[in-house]
């Protein structure tokens, strides 16, 4: 049977292989996005993770952090409830390298840097120490911690002076490197700490979001009652932050669904095209594999078996694609942006996803060959 | 008295809703182990008679029975062919890329039997068609007359009661054609397969148990062989 079915495509290799290449590059798309969108939410995760809180507080209406908005008297609020310890407000910013100006060190790179604001005197801060591969922490204002990555790219080392942002917020015009960290993240590693009070220059007074400091046995209670408390927050286990930030994961599970759907439409219309094409050329064949005894449902599942197996085997390839083509596209077009996990779900859904492709593909067709009149097909020309 | 293998009473088919009527209320029986010679112009209904014999479609009017099944629409006619039927074309039919092997294995593959077990009986057959050489080679690579040789092999696979073999050296030139003709007397007379065979050569439909002439969709006066 086997032998028979693989007959077929030494007979059409052409058509086979255009058709298994249309499934794989459907399926490594979605590989790829799908890669892409949990290594994003895993480091965002292992991110509000490593700040060592044990709860981050944000604005429940934001549709993105970048957005999120925590005023003073909520932070202040905050510190008011029993169980907490300590709280470290962050705010953010992302400026353009080209912003460095006609003062940027010579050959600078371009490109988006994010700035993540702190409080040098708060916990958060900490977390750097042990990151920190070269310098110290910084205490002042004027004082920056910077990714190694970024510090690369800016062309800087420990004690460099340089104006970072091209305002003189603060009245400070000249910026100092105090240490350089690498942490597991790239684009952690990418981006600048600048003190939150510069930042507050330019995004206004508000915090994006606030980590707090609690005992383990008091987080759960804690929570409870910040949201009670101020509904207009909400309050997350730093360890399953994104798991809980839902309407912004739901939107992009969403949308890979919806890609999905679109790439598997596409696959069906490439799986139904070549056996369409592969049962008509075959008619004669089929009526001859009917007069010898074949019944109606073998021819049947003979087409759908041939379908599937160059969808899966396109499946299979594509999976590869997916994962080699998220690599090149991580190291040579994301700059460290972008992270990628690639986890065992990610593979089986595209491996599914080219099956079902398969299955869908070939039915028609294959009802078309077993309802063939067999006395009707041999006379076919 | 045995009952006939095949026994067909006032078969009518008839296509282009009525307008061609390719048989006209035929009646015939064939005993087991027959060698029936059947030639006619054409167009007069020989491949729709064997058609109808062979399982392959279903009269319109009149009954068919072969081996005592009745073979009528909303009947497993695949597994009456799969169980005693073979089929022999004008064209070869082979499905090329495979081995000789393998399209004689073909009939065998729905059955539950080891890939050995239809080796076996496959080079069984390739022998009794004198191609054992030739059983690895691709069919691409043989002659016109070999690869009809495949064919009857293949035909005879399943161990078939009757092979219905429809101009089978149609596109042979003669002395190919008279190999063929000989090999199928030879199996006729070895194994006691029976053979119901279209052809339009008058020496071999002489060497025939029955010759029977078709036109317009009947048979003429059955002539008894010389
Ligand atoms: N499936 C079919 N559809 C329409 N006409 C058919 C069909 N099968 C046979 N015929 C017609 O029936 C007649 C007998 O055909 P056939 O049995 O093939 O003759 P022969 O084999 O003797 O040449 C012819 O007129 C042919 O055109
Ligand atoms: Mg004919």
């Amino acid at each position: 049977m086997l032998t028979y079915v693989l007959s077929q495509f030494m007979v059409r290799k052409g058509r086979t292989l255009m058709c298994l290449l249309g499934v794989a590059v459907s399926v490594a798309m979605i590989v790829s996005i799908l890669s892409i969108s949990r290594g994003m939410r895993n480091s965002l995760n292992s991110y509000m993770k490593e700040s060592g809180a044990s709860l981050v507080v944000f604005d429940r209406s934001a549709a993105d952090l970048a957005f999120s908005k925590v005023t003073a008297e909520e932070v202040d609020k905050l510190r008011t409830i029993t169980g907490v310890e300590e709280v470290s407000r962050a705010n953010f910013t992302m400026i353009m390298g080209p912003r460095l100006g006609d003062n940027a060190p010579a050959g600078a790179g371009l490109g988006i840097i994010p700035v993540f604001g702190r409080f040098y005197s708060e916990r958060m801060i900490r977390k750097y120490e042990s990151k920190l591969i070269a310098g110290r922490l910084p205490t002042k204002r004027s004082e920056l911690l910077i990714g190694d990555l970024a510090a690369k790219k800016l062309k800087v080392k420990v004690g460099d002076q340089f104006p970072f942002f091209r305002e003189e917020l603060l009245g400070i015009p000249q910026y100092e490197v105090a240490g350089i960290f690498e942490t597991d993240l790239s684009w952690e590693n990418l981006g600048v700490v600048a003190h939150a009070e510069v930042i507050q220059q330019k995004t206004g007074p508000d915090f994006a979001l606030v980590f707090v400091y609690t005992a383990p046995e008091d987080t759960a209670r804690v929570r409870e009652e910040v949201e009670s408390k101020m509904p207009r927050l909400i309050a997350r286990r730093s360890s399953e932050f994104t798991d809980r930030f839902n309407e912004q994961l739901a939107y992009i599970d969403e949308f890979i669904f919806l890609l999905s759907i679109i790439a598997g439409i596409v696959g069906v219309l490439g799986v139904l095209n070549t056996m369409m094409m592969s049962v008509s050329e075959r008619t004669r064949e089929l009526g001859t594999l009917r007069a010898l005894g074949w019944t109606g449902r073998r021819v049947l599942g003979v087409i759908v078996i041939e379908g599937s197996f160059i969808s899966i085997a396109g499946g299979l390839l594509g999976i590869g694609f997916g994962y080699l083509g998220t690599e090149l596209l991580l190291a040579f077009f994301s700059r460290g942006y972008l992270v990628a996990s690639y986890l065992p779900q990610t593979f089986l859904h595209g491996f599914l996803l080219a099956l079902i492709v398969g299955l869908l593909g070939s039915l028609y067709p294959a009802m078309k060959a077993s309802a063939l009149q067999p006395a009707e097909a041999l006379r076919y020309e | 008295m045995n009952d006939p293998l095949v026994r067909v009473s006032k078969a009518k088919k008839t296509f282009e809703g009525g307008l061609v009527t390719a048989l006209d209320e035929v009646s015939l029986e064939i005993e087991a182990g027959s060698f029936v010679a059947i030639t006619g112009p054409s167009g007069s209904g020989k491949t729709t008679l064997l058609n109808i014999v062979g399982a392959m479609d279903v009269p319109d009017s009149g009954e068919v029975f072969i081996d005592g099944e009745l073979v009528a629409s909303g009947k497993e006619l695949d597994s009456i062919r799969a169980r005693k039927i073979g089929f022999v074309f004008q064209m070869h039919n082979l499905i090329p890329v495979l081995t000789a092997r393998q399209n004689v294995e073909i009939p065998m593959l729905p059955r539950p039997l080891t890939s050995a077990e239809r080796r076996t009986r496959a080079l069984q057959l390739l022998d009794e068609v004198k191609l054992e050489k030739r059983a690895e080679s691709s069919v691409l690579g043989l002659s016109g007359g070999e690869r009809q040789r495949v064919a009857i092999a293949r035909a005879l696979m399943n161990d078939p009661e009757l092979v219905f073999c429809d101009e089978p050296t149609g596109n042979l030139d003669t002395s190919t054609g008279d190999l063929i003709h000989d090999l199928i007397l030879e199996l006729n007379r070895e194994l006691g397969t029976g053979f119901i065979l279209v052809t339009h050569d008058q020496g071999l439909a002489s060497l025939a148990t029955r010759i029977l002439t078709m036109r317009d969709g009947r048979f003429e006066d059955e002539q008894a062989p010389a």
